[in-house]
């Protein structure tokens, strides 16, 4: 029964991996990233840790200290479900290769152990990111024996599986419906944004829904120790678990926990297996087959394009069509929007715009950038500028289209798609923050300057890094140097500029003046490394 | 008329083509014929650019691939061997994309596109994504792409191989009528007897060698007394 695991887990590490290391170039650029991944998390981490222990100090006197555990636990539920429920609907899904698996004598659940794998070294990563340095903390600042550290590992093994499985569950359920609709990829697409929506939604609604007296009561109760827990956990009961197991981790009923978190895991885990032997094959099934319509010999006649037009209109069809791309470079780009949305609506909007108020002309106007760079640069359309091709770049090799032509069409598009957000934030941005005319004028001028730059070097990076031969989409968007190098490139650039304005403290115009000046250098430089880079790449493989 | 002179390539240590010159006239239909992995892909993608040549030249009605890489790729039209390319556009998506790269007018357009379609029976899957084509209907559309470009040299990677007998049939039909107007038609095969019904002249390559190139007669009567080449028709003839 094992045996079929391994093999399918041998053949997604192969698929994966293999190419990964062969490259010293790739090896280098990794070890330069995660140094400077490093660098920014010491600093990130550096700030949370001080936060802990100044909520330590706080809850000390009360015996609430464990309400951080319980916080942490909660946190780390709801992150790794999240982006859980991204990953496996991309892994399980929306891959091209999960038909070539479908054939095989196997079971659903071992197919999808094995295509966890990936996934799975993601949740862990994040986990590793998320839980340890905090528990760790927690433990030297509680002065905790061998025993709490030993558990605190055991549980970084485990937690993960729960929220892993949970979201695993949610996406194979709801699958099963969407494969039924009629015209597939784009109710794939709206099943995803529409699932997404659902989960802010039921989140506001719980909130809304709390008795507010209850709330008062438990807090007032929360004096006591451990009340603080209670409220904290309300929504996630393994966490109190976990959190007592920890606490009481000296003493033998520790070890009571500890089996209840074990079984607890386990039971997520069985769940997993039912509805992958339930319910994955109704969702994967046929998923990729056309809408059988016969074509009514509608756009037969249309008016002639010129090369960019056409092949820009090619290029957003593609994204748009392929729901990796969609999830990845549409939808996932307004994400950080709908997050900002979700924020100022349920937070207050005066103290918003007062906190504007207060900040001078050249302050605003870094606000300004920094915001838009933040937004833009997380969408990663231009990091797939070339690789998205794939095989069909051999296309561009036989059609007479000048590399300037294409270039050209890929900016176009990834600029088109990301006014997405840009618009987004701006509608979100202009009550918010109360502004006038003339500042709207100026975010939307910034904007546009900003998704100019950034849009090249994610362009840029794509092709010091290129990656064609791919065989499912996903994998442009995992263990890419490409992302890595776009980060560095423009947030290095960006927190120049932003960091020389800083320190300048110009007035409005002038600092206005100064950052097109610098933004139009930086594109020009961009540009044209790009297209020395095109001169001396192997055209087949975009690479040298 | 496409002319290959002394092309040579390499993939790492292994040579794919040795030493390959050809002419392919422009009036006749020009096979090229050998066994898998004779390395009749790799010189088609030499002609069509997709590769670069080691050495030599190739040019397309005297127009060399190599310096005046845009204007020799407007004068042909290529079909690719296995057609897994733009599987997210739909077929008609496909063939105005190739329309408007080839500044093909509305009109004109709009009639290729409904005769030829019909022609190849792909016209009703139009609004279908290409991913969900099968082998032979990408192939067909990839074929119906070249007609609405109507190209004067047409370069064809295998193209019969995966057609049903009437798509074949017609296919060669259109590629006769092209010739017969004075056409370049440049296609690779590994099945003789294909070569056999249809063309004019033909090239004969394995492991990288040019064996023959002339009209059909000359092929036959060699076979008869040329050991090597004796050896390379039961080859061709065993899998057909
Ligand atoms: N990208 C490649 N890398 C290495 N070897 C290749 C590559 N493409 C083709 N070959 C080798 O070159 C030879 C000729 O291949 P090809 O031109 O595709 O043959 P065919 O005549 O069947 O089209 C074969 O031996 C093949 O293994
Ligand atoms: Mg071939």
């Amino acid at each position: 029964m094992h045996k079929p695991i391994s093999a399918l887990i041998r053949i997604q590490l192969k698929m994966q991996y293999a190419n990964v290391f062969k490259k010293p170039s790739v090896v280098i650029g990794l070890i330069a990233g995660l140094f400077a991944l490093l660098f920014l998390g010491l600093i990130f981490g550096g700030f949370m840790l001080q936060v802990i222990e100044a909520m330590y100090t706080l809850l000390e006197p009360s015996g609430n200290t464990n309400i951080i555990l319980g916080t942490l636990f909660l946190m780390h539920f709801l992150i790794v479900f999240i982006f859980s429920l991204a990953l496996i609907m991309n892994t399980f899904y929306f891959t091209e290769d999960i038909t070539s698996f479908l054939h095989f004598p196997v079971q659903s659940f071992q197919l999808l152990v094995a295509k966890s794998l990936n996934p799975l070294l993601y949740v862990y990563l994040i986990s590793a990111a998320a839980y340890l340095p905090v528990s760790i903390y927690y433990g030297l600042l509680s002065g905790a024996g061998a025993m709490y550290f030993l558990y605190a590992l055991l549980l970084f093994l485990l937690i993960p599986l729960i929220p892993y499985s949970l979201a695993a569950v949610i996406v194979m359920f709801a699958m099963q419906f969407i494969n039924k609709g009629k015209n597939k990829d784009r109710s794939k697409v709206i099943g995803g944004i529409v699932g997404f929506l659902l989960l802010i939604l039921l989140n506001v609604v719980l909130r809304m829904q709390q008795d507010p007296e209850k709330i008062a009561q438990l807090l007032a109760s929360s004096s006591e120790k451990g009340g603080l827990l209670q409220v904290a956990t309300l929504y996630y009961p393994p966490a109190a678990l976990m959190t007592n197991l920890l606490t009481f981790s000296a003493s033998w009923q520790a070890l009571l926990y500890f089996v209840a978190v074990l079984l607890t895991a386990f039971l997520a885990t069985l769940l997993f297996y039912v509805a992958a032997q339930k319910f994955y094959l109704k969702g994967a099934l046929g998923l990729n087959t056309g809408s059988g319509k016969i074509f009514s010999g509608k756009g037969v006649s249309q008016k002639q394009r010129s090369i960019i037009h056409a092949y820009r209109t090619k290029e957003i069809q593609t994204i748009f069509r392929t729901p990796t791309f969609f999830l990845q470079c549409v939808a996932g780009a307004l994400v950080m929007p709908a997050l900002l949305v979700v924020i100022f609506f349920m937070g207050d909007f005066s103290t918003a715009a007062d906190l504007v108020k207060d900040i001078d002309g050249s302050m605003l106007f870094v606000v300004i950038l920094a915001t838009n760079i933040f937004s833009i640069g997380l969408n990663p359309i231009s990091i797939v500028s070339f690789s998205k091709d794939g095989q069909s770049w051999e296309a561009h090799l036989f059609l007479p289209l000048r590399m300037r032509q294409i270039v050209l069409a890929k900016l176009q598009a990834a600029f088109l798609i990301n006014l997405l957000p840009i618009i987004v934030l701006f509608l979100v941005a202009i009550p918010v923050l109360q502004m006038n005319v003339g500042e709207a004028l100026l975010w939307l001028f910034l904007a546009l300057l900003v998704n100019a730059a950034v849009t090249i070097v994610g362009m840029l990076s794509d092709l010091l890094y290129p990656k064609l031969g791919w065989t499912e989409e996903t994998e442009l968007f995992q263990n890419r140097l490409a992302s890595l190098i776009a980060l560095v490139i423009s947030a290095g650039s960006m927190s120049f500029l932003i960091a020389f304005l800083f320190a300048l403290k110009l007035q409005m115009l002038a600092s206005l003046i100064v950052t097109v000046l610098y933004m139009c250098g930086l594109i020009a430089l961009l540009l044209y490394i790009i297209s020395r880079l095109l001169k001396s790449a192997d055209r087949t493989t975009l690479t040298r | 008329m496409i002319q290959i002179d002394h092309v040579h390539k390499q993939y790492g240590n292994k040579i794919a083509v040795n030493d390959i010159s050809l002419t392919v006239p422009s009036g006749k239909i020009f096979a090229f014929l050998g066994p898998n992995g004779a390395g009749k892909s790799t010189t088609i993608k030499m002609v069509t650019g997709i590769l670069p040549v080691d050495t030599g030249s190739i040019t397309i009605n005297g127009k060399d691939i190599a310096s005046d890489t845009i204007a020799a790729k407007q004068e042909f039209g290529y079909v690719p061997d296995s057609p897994d390319l733009f599987l997210r556009l739909n077929g008609l998506d496909y063939l105005h994309f190739i329309g408007d790269i080839y500044g093909i007018d509305r009109d004109v357009r709009t009639e290729r596109i409904e005769q030829y379609a019909k022609m190849f029976s792909i016209y009703e899957a139009l609004g279908d994504q290409i991913k969900t084509y099968s082998h032979g209907m990408r192939q067909k559309l990839f074929i119906t792409g070249m007609l609405v470009q109507q190209p004067s040299v047409w370069i064809l990677d295998e193209p019969m191989t995966g057609l049903d007998p009437k798509s074949s049939y017609q296919l060669k039909e259109l590629m006769r009528q092209h010739a017969a107007n004075g056409n370049t038609v440049f296609f690779s095969s590994h099945v003789l007897e294909v070569v056999e019904q249809l063309c004019d002249e033909v090239a004969i390559i394995r492991k990288g060698e040019l064996l023959f190139q002339g009209t059909l007669p000359k092929m036959r009567e060699r076979f008869q007394s040329d050991e090597s080449l004796e050896h390379i028709f039961l080859e061709l003839t065993q899998d057909a």
